[in-house]
């Protein structure tokens, strides 16, 4: 897989819809988006097209829809109305619709062989679930109702599957990482990733968190990315953070600040790069997974919920608020 | 031991906070209490005839999208889901489901609007005054303070105002932004707790014998009897000597602020937050008959992520706001109790780029229950995106007049300014809102 020339990045396109798209996934081998909105809907971007537009065409959740996956032909969604639909592309139409958790869902993650979903909601579970069947395989749990010498609802804000299919990773709002085996359910690592634990005194709360997890290609590694302790949530300011970590030991490897409040991640299959892109104001950046630094960072224009890359890696999509962007390394 | 420096002139305030802070060994505290008055469920007839007041004050202003009026479905609604209610026809933010399961013992008002959009400043201290046109440049004393005027009772050795707060106060000016007794005297100033549950300095030092403790009171009651005897109409000193008498009195009855007294049961009801802990200590208070409370939870203020503030938030309100509302019920308080929830402001129908709401006084939520309030009713509502009042628009004024009037005070009242200048408690032409009064 050859490497793009990073300083050549650039946004090649973009699409315009009022209010947030929250989560987005790409087509194999095609510039189609699939891209959850906070009106509810899911919409259809083709970025192929000369001027690409953003289409209505799903309608089914009654929330904000927070993560996409693809399995085949077939589309999963799940949203804060607690439900995890199945949507049959070729029909546009709904195979199944699940009421998956008590409490909002977060975000989805697809295993790569494309046979198990997981989800993960503030009723502080991690489910997985048969990718076609659509039945419930297995509940994961561990973390606190509550976040601990707090009495405020605790929140799981990030899951991933690492690439072998084997575990699934989470974390929660208390800056606790769980790593479970897939197969049977057993917690097969914990530990506490301190930076991020940002409930401050007496009833002020911290944007500080972890927003997103990645699995190095390899699966030994996990990264945490989010934003770091820092000052009060009126306003979502200060770095973000990213930190890796051998998940098996909880020994922290590597430590990179930048930007803002990173909400999405990529970690290259090559591990040329890792790119992360903030909500908050700052740069797209793309991090050495090597030793701590940036290789390349550039305006992200939009605050940014989710991030999708083609399969070379030549060409990646960010979505946020109020717009979905391409983006390209032009020779 | 060193006494604080509280004399000088006579304009120099005598607060009561400061006495609480440094004064307190110099006075005689017995450790009588709340249970000395015969236990929580002493709350008879006696009592029953003192109304009093409870303020949840939601400190930076709660998201009435996300509680009392929300939208779901619109592109303001945010990601929260509306859930049926006890009143039939009205929904509630599904961040409150306690609430929304007694809602029926509640009276909302969706409708409410001021022309205050900030935390600090002469607009927040108009709306703490009703939002008054009427007094020229007189600034008029806040809610907190006349309320804790109208229902003090003669000869108490409570104090009238105390004010909670699980957070400290961010902006300069403090607590004074929000509550200023101004001519009605230091007395009825706010005793405030902050990030704790009971003010500092009640318990008599160790060093200091019971005896000594007296005598030295008895010397002070001397001296400032012959200090006082040409000065009766002197606000100031006056101000000092009934800040001394209720200091006394606090100590007499520190075990009020004693919430390790109260049943485990009672506790668990209330939750582990500082702001239900505090809560509890409110029920303690007004039970023994100090006649207002503020309870502040702080701190709403979500110009960025609204929704993880109120998705972290709602639910410790929800439960506090209910077990207070239950454990009052179940003492039969509820009928002589005024409990409100009130904030600086709403917040906007806007979602900004921080996923956040901003600051708005055109439309947003306030409630009553309890003490002359008519049970279950749902008043005024805003549009379909609650950008602006729909139906039924409430001023502060008006507000402030049904508060009044709910507990059996003449809101046309008149009191005297500074300056001698006859001032009703509100505007001369402002009605309580009829629909929700008992």
């Amino acid at each position: 897989m050859p490497l793009p020339d990073l300083d050549k990045v650039k946004i090649s396109k973009t699409v315009a819809l009022p209010g947030d798209f929250l989560s987005v996934v790409r087509e194999p081998n095609s510039e189609r988006l699939w891209l959850g909105h906070s009106d509810a809907k899911i919409y259809a971007i083709d970025f192929a097209e000369e001027k690409p537009a953003a289409v209505a065409a799903l309608e089914g959740h009654k929330s904000y829809v927070s993560g996409l996956g693809l399995v085949g032909n077939t589309l999963v969604s799940v949203s804060w109305d607690r439900k995890l639909i199945w949507w049959d592309l070729a029909n546009r139409r709904v195979v199944r619709t699940v009421d998956a958790h008590d409490r909002w869902i977060r975000r989805l993650a697809v295993n790569r062989s494309q046979t198990m979903i997981a989800t993960i909601s503030d009723d502080m579970t991690c489910k997985l679930w048969d990718a076609t069947s659509g039945k419930p395989m297995r509940t994961l749990t561990g973390f606190e109702a509550k976040v601990p010498k707090y009495d405020n609802p605790n929140k799981i804000f990030s899951c991933a599957i690492s690439p072998d299919g084997r575990h699934v990773a989470a974390a929660d709002d208390a800056a606790q990482v769980i790593v479970w085996e897939a197969e049977s359910g057993r917690e097969a690592a914990r530990f506490e990733a301190a930076s991020y634990l940002g409930i401050s005194q007496g009833g002020y709360l911290s944007a500080a968190r972890i927003c997103c997890l990645a699995f190095s290609p390899d699966g030994k590694l996990l990264a945490l990315a989010g934003k770091e302790r820092d000052g009060e949530l009126f306003l979502i300011k200060g770095a973000g953070l990213v930190q890796i970590f051998d998940w098996q030991t909880g020994q922290k490897s590597y430590e990179q600040k930048a930007g803002g409040q990173f909400e999405s991640m990529y970690w290259h299959p090559q591990s040329a790069w890792i790119l992360v892109a903030p909500f908050a104001s700052g740069p797209l950046c793309f991090l050495d997974p090597a030793k701590p630094r940036v290789l390349k960072e550039t305006p992200a224009t939009i605050p940014t919920c989710d991030l999708a890359v083609n399969e070379t890696a030549v060409a990646f999509y960010t979505v946020g608020s109020g717009k979905a962007l391409k983006w390209e390394f032009p020779a | 031991m060193q006494t604080p420096k509280t004399y000088g002139s006579p304009t120099h305030a005598l607060k009561r906070r400061a006495f609480l802070g440094g004064v307190g060994g110099l006075l005689a505290g017995g450790m009588a209490g709340l249970d000395a008055l015969g236990g929580p469920l002493v709350a008879g007839e006696v009592k029953r005839r003192h109304k009093r007041v409870i303020l949840l004050w939601m400190a930076g202003g709660l998201s009435q999208f996300e509680s009392w009026d929300p939208k779901p479905g619109r592109q303001t609604g945010g990601p929260f889901q509306a859930i049926e209610t006890s009143v039939p026809g009205y929904r509630m933010s599904e961040l409150m489901p306690k609430m929304a399961a007694r809602i029926h013992k509640t009276a909302v008002i969706r409708s409410f609007s001021s022309p205050n959009t900030n935390h600090t400043g002469p607009g927040v201290n108009a709306l703490m005054s009703g939002d008054r046109k009427d007094t020229g440049n007189v600034r008029t004393p806040s809610l907190g303070c006349l309320l804790a005027r109208e229902l003090s009772q003669p000869g108490s050795v409570l104090p009238d105002h105390v004010s909670l707060w699980d957070a400290t106060w961010p902006f300069s000016g403090g607590d004074k932004q929000l509550d200023f007794a101004l001519f009605l005297g230091g007395r009825y100033e706010a005793i405030n707790i902050s990030s704790k549950l009971s003010p500092d300095g009640i318990l008599r030092p160790a060093l200091l014998s019971d005896a000594d403790h007296r005598a030295r009171e008895a010397l002070r009651e001397q001296l400032a009897g012959r200090f006082q005897a040409n000065r009766s109409t002197n606000e100031a000193v006056a101000s000092h000597g009934s800040s001394y008498h209720q200091v006394r009195g606090i100590m007499d009855n520190a075990g009020l602020f004693d919430i390790s007294k109260e049943p485990q049961e009672i506790r668990e009801r209330y939750g582990h937050s500082l702001f239900g802990q505090q809560a509890l200590v409110a029920r303690r208070l007004v039970e023994a008959g100090v006649p207002f409370v503020r309870v502040t939870d702080g701190w709403w203020d979500s110009h960025g992520e609204n929704f993880e503030i109120h998705a972290s938030k709602v639910p410790t309100l929800d439960r506090v706001m209910s077990a207070l509302l239950e454990d009052l019920e179940q003492r039969d308080l509820l009928r002589d109790t005024l409990v409100v929830t009130f904030a600086e402001m709403g917040r906007t129908p806007k979602i900004n780029a921080q996923r956040g709401r901003d600051h708005w006084g055109a439309c947003w939520s306030v409630t009553l229950t309890g003490c002359g309030i008519r049970p279950g009713v749902i008043h005024g509502s805003t549009n379909e995106d609650g950008t602006a009042v729909a139906t039924d628009r409430v001023t502060a004024a008006e507000f402030f007049a049904t508060i009044f009037r709910a507990l059996g005070i003449d809101h046309q009242k008149e009191y005297l300014a500074a300056d001698g200048r006859p001032i009703r408690l509100t505007p001369y032409d402002t009605e309580p809102v009829r629909a929700v009064l008992a």
